[in-house]
């Protein structure tokens, strides 16, 4: 929304907030944060949350099939990333049960999101265990912001079909309420060496939300959504007898919902506490496997000021997770195949600032207790310096854990069957076994930081860092063993332990400039080197550029792009690519927006994800174009 | 331009609404006010857009001095090639009396406190717009300033003290202004 564009009876109607409410968030500015606007996600022409993370510095986003995404911040990528976190409003959608996070269901409107705020680099202390490489927050508006009504659409080549409805209305000066349903189509990617793959992805979601000021001191919020998407997949499934192994494509449907509870109360400028409740359940009946999960949590937050210039914010949580893991073929198992295990936490930051806020200390800790390790500590110490208006200093030393998932340990999959020869040897399958008691990965991380601006239209923002991880988990070849089966075959078993250890150095550059009052341009790098003791280099893309370009252009046309290149990630069979998004809007009238965007425009078809799915296959990105129009009033 | 908001958010963080999200899971509320000069920036262009300046004030260009506070700069910098009318507005930094003479407007930052009186005395007969962040600079002879409503803002005009300058102003602006008269 341009204030400027505004007239003086709706400038007379704007809230205005002061600057010293804002001043508690000098600490947030101690890691390298990069927020994405709502104007962001609508000049970026993406049409879900993964694409929408790739103009970030320093994040890894692949795109594996239609419906599938990896998603990684300053390491290792893959569709399983578990090592960062993500939420949404304060509710985790990062699952224990695989470790990772299923970018396919979080499919909220992107019309809702006010902003994402991203943070690379650990973030244990603040947000719990998982979030060692980088902490993702994905924040809806207030319901008090969308009333009207809103209608989405349109299609195209590889984004077919797709239409958000949304109604929101103000129930009276303190209370306001939305709802939205929402419907989208993705096609198929490109099979290498030609064709279609077969993964096309369809899914429905339908939401609500409501904020209610209950009076100057209360704010009380209801969020909820259910969900159901489908996608095709192809799947391999192994046997002990001919053929051995077979190719079944099928539909994996995801079913679920949420609903979140918040309680915020203010009670003083300097204090204020929340109270948070949650629950959210995830079905899979997926071709390989039937899982249900589900999750209920509580947390509480307090901040105040014991003493002038220093803050205190403490919280405890606690979390109970429920899972029931079905493995459709009989060679792969889960043990136990069902459990609920409970998760309890508590956090304590100081922060503490002197010479008028020049300089400012953060101390803290959060501590927790998880069924699989027992009691982690996750402690961080930063200091920010702003020595004047133009330039702010920051560096910052964390532990961060990352706790095995319940697919680290107690999981059994067969990945590969090979048949006897006729050399003798015997029917033989290979695959993870589950592994026992594994402990937490850990990391230590130093960072260093500078935001300047050196001129009034220029601003840069670099982060450096370097991080020691120890106690990783790795599968490792074990001794091969025999099963009698039936039939009797000879196992070659993956086990898991904590063996491994690695670091990573590299550094984020972001440069933004208002070169002139209709365009803006950013343009950001990102460096990674990563060294592992299993020795695996190129694992991972050590040069990654982006340039995004925004044009306001005459008759209420605006041209929009965003180039970006990432290095190959040679282990994972995926070359260097260079590719481009470009979005043209026209603000019709006041109520009604057009816009036609291409995506991955430099080539026919590239890969990003070159191992693909499990089982190795990989599958091309197409170029596509797409027509959307949004209705508002 | 929104995005030159974004650049000042993202630098300081500080000073956004709000910066990043609570720890421990827990989230502040989205707080969906405004920036107070992002709001009133967007009032003085839209003043401005509703002025009916002195007929000699010819020039391509319309000079907007802003006196004192850095913050206050730092967002008015950004109205920096918008055109009201055909005069494309230029954004300067006084810090000195002298240095008004050369304005069309002037906005005096409420960082200024006493001092604004000595500059209403020097701009007085220059056929500057004055213009004031709270009703006492209105008291004072100036002739637009903003009035604090609880959480939004309200503005007055001195209209008297602005046609002794030869300014006037269009009825749309006038009906919604709290009219003000200058108190000694």
């Amino acid at each position: 929304m341009n204030l400027l564009n505004m007239s003086i009876e709706e400038l007379m109607q704007t809230e205005i907030t002061s600057v010293s409410k804002k001043e508690q968030k000098i600490a947030d500015a101690a890691a390298a944060v990069y927020v994405i606007t709502k104007e962001d996600i609508r000049r970026s022409g993406a049409n879900n949350i993964p694409d929408a993370l790739r103009m970030v510095p320093g994040l890894e986003v692949a795109s594996i099939s239609s419906g599938t995404w990896a998603v990684q911040s300053r390491n290792v990528n893959s569709s399983l990333v578990n090592e960062l976190l993500v939420l949404i409003d304060g509710r985790t959608i990062y699952s224990p049960i695989f470790g990772g996070v299923i970018w396919t269901i979080q499919d909220l409107p992107l019309e809702d999101i006010d902003r994402i705020e991203v943070i690379r680099g650990p973030g244990g202390t603040l947000w719990g265990a998982n979030a060692t490489t980088g902490v993702i927050n994905i924040i809806t508006k207030s319901s008090k912001d969308t009333v009207g009504t809103l209608a989405s659409g349109g299609g195209g080549t590889l984004e077919q079909d797709f239409a958000t409805v949304r109604q929101g209305v103000a129930l009276s000066d303190d209370a306001s309420f939305r709802a939205y349903a929402k419907y989208r189509s993705r096609g198929a990617f490109e099979k290498v060496g030609g064709g279609k793959e077969d993964d096309n992805l369809d899914d429905m979601r339908t939401g609500f939300r409501s904020d209610w000021q209950v009076d100057k001191k209360d704010l009380l919020t209801l969020q909820g959504d259910l969900f159901s998407t489908d996608s095709k997949t192809r799947e391999t499934f192994f046997e002990l007898t001919p053929p051995f192994s077979q190719s079944v494509t099928g539909d994996d449907t995801a079913t679920g919902g949420n609903v979140l509870g918040r309680w915020e109360r203010s009670i003083s400028e300097e204090s204020d506490f929340a109270l948070q409740l949650y629950y959210d359940s995830l079905k899979l009946d997926y071709v390989s496997r039937e899982v249900h999960g589900t999750m209920s949590d509580v947390d509480f937050q307090h901040r105040f000021r014991p003493f002038t210039n220093n803050e205190i914010v403490w919280g405890a949580g606690y979390r109970s997770v429920y899972y029931d893991v079905d493995w459709v073929s009989p060679l792969n198992t889960f043990v136990p195949e069902d459990d609920t295990t409970p998760l309890y936490s508590a956090f304590l930051q100081d922060e503490t600032w002197i010479l008028d806020k020049k300089l400012a200390f953060i101390v803290g800790t959060k501590v927790e207790h998880n069924p699989l390790t027992g009691i982690e500590v996750q402690p961080t110490a930063r200091v920010i310096w702003t020595p004047n208006d133009n330039n702010s200093v920051w560096a910052a030393f964390s532990r961060a854990v990352r706790t095995p998932s319940f697919l680290d340990e107690r999981n059994g999959l067969v990945l590969a069957v090979v048949p006897p020869d006729a050399n003798g040897s015997p029917l033989t399958t290979r695959g993870f076994v589950p592994g026992e008691n594994l402990d937490a990965e850990e990391v230590l991380s130093y960072e260093l930081g500078w935001r300047n601006r050196p001129h009034p239209d220029v601003t840069l923002d670099t982060a450096l860092f370097f991080a020691d991880y120890s106690k990783q988990i790795s599968e490792v070849a074990g001794d091969s063993y025999f099963s009698e089966g039936p039939p009797p075959h000879l196992v070659v078993p993956f086990m898991a332990n904590n063996n491994m250890s690695s670091y990573t150095y590299g550094g984020e550059l972001v440069a933004r400039w208002q070169a002139k009052r209709w365009w803006f341009i950013e343009g950001s790098a990102a460096l990674l080197e990563l060294h592992s003791s299993d020795g695996k280099s190129n694992a991972v893309p050590r040069q990654q550029y982006r340039l995004r370009s925004f044009v306001d252009l005459p008759y209420n046309l605006e041209l929009n792009s965003f180039l970006r290149y990432t290095d190959a990630v040679v282990i994972q069979k995926t070359p260097s690519y260079a590719e481009l998004d470009l979005l043209l809007t026209w603000k019709a009238t006041t109520n009604l927006e057009l816009s036609v965007v291409g995506q991955n425009l430099l080539h026919n078809k590239h890969v990003e994800y070159g191992t693909g799915s499990l089982y190795g296959v990989a599958a091309e990105v197409p170029r596509g174009v797409y027509g959307k129009a949004t209705l508002r009033f | 331009m929104w995005m030159k908001s974004k650049l000042l958010c993202f630098f300081f963080l500080v000073l956004c609404s709000p910066a990043v999200s609570w720890p421990g899971g827990a989230q502040a509320q989205t707080n969906q006010a405004f920036e107070e000069y992002e709001v009133k920036r967007a009032f003085v262009y839209n003043f401005l857009k509703f002025t009916v300046f002195p007929s000699d004030k010819t020039a391509e260009t319309l000079d907007i001095c802003v006196a004192d506070g850095k913050t206050v700069l730092q967002f008015f910098a950004q109205m920096r090639g918008y055109k009201v009318g055909v005069k494309e507005i230029a954004i300067i930094e006084v810090n000195s009396n002298n240095e008004i003479d050369r304005c069309d407007v002037i906005f005096v930052s409420a960082s200024i406190g006493k001092k604004a009186g000595d500059i209403l005395e020097h701009a007085k007969g220059r056929g500057i717009l004055t213009i004031g962040e709270d009703l006492q600079f209105c008291n004072m002879g100036g002739m637009i300033c903003f009035i604090a409503a609880e959480k939004t803002l309200r503005f007055g005009i001195n209209l008297k003290d602005a046609k002794r300058e030869s300014y006037n102003f269009s009825s749309q602006l006038l009906k919604l202004a709290q009219i003000v008269e200058r108190q000694s």
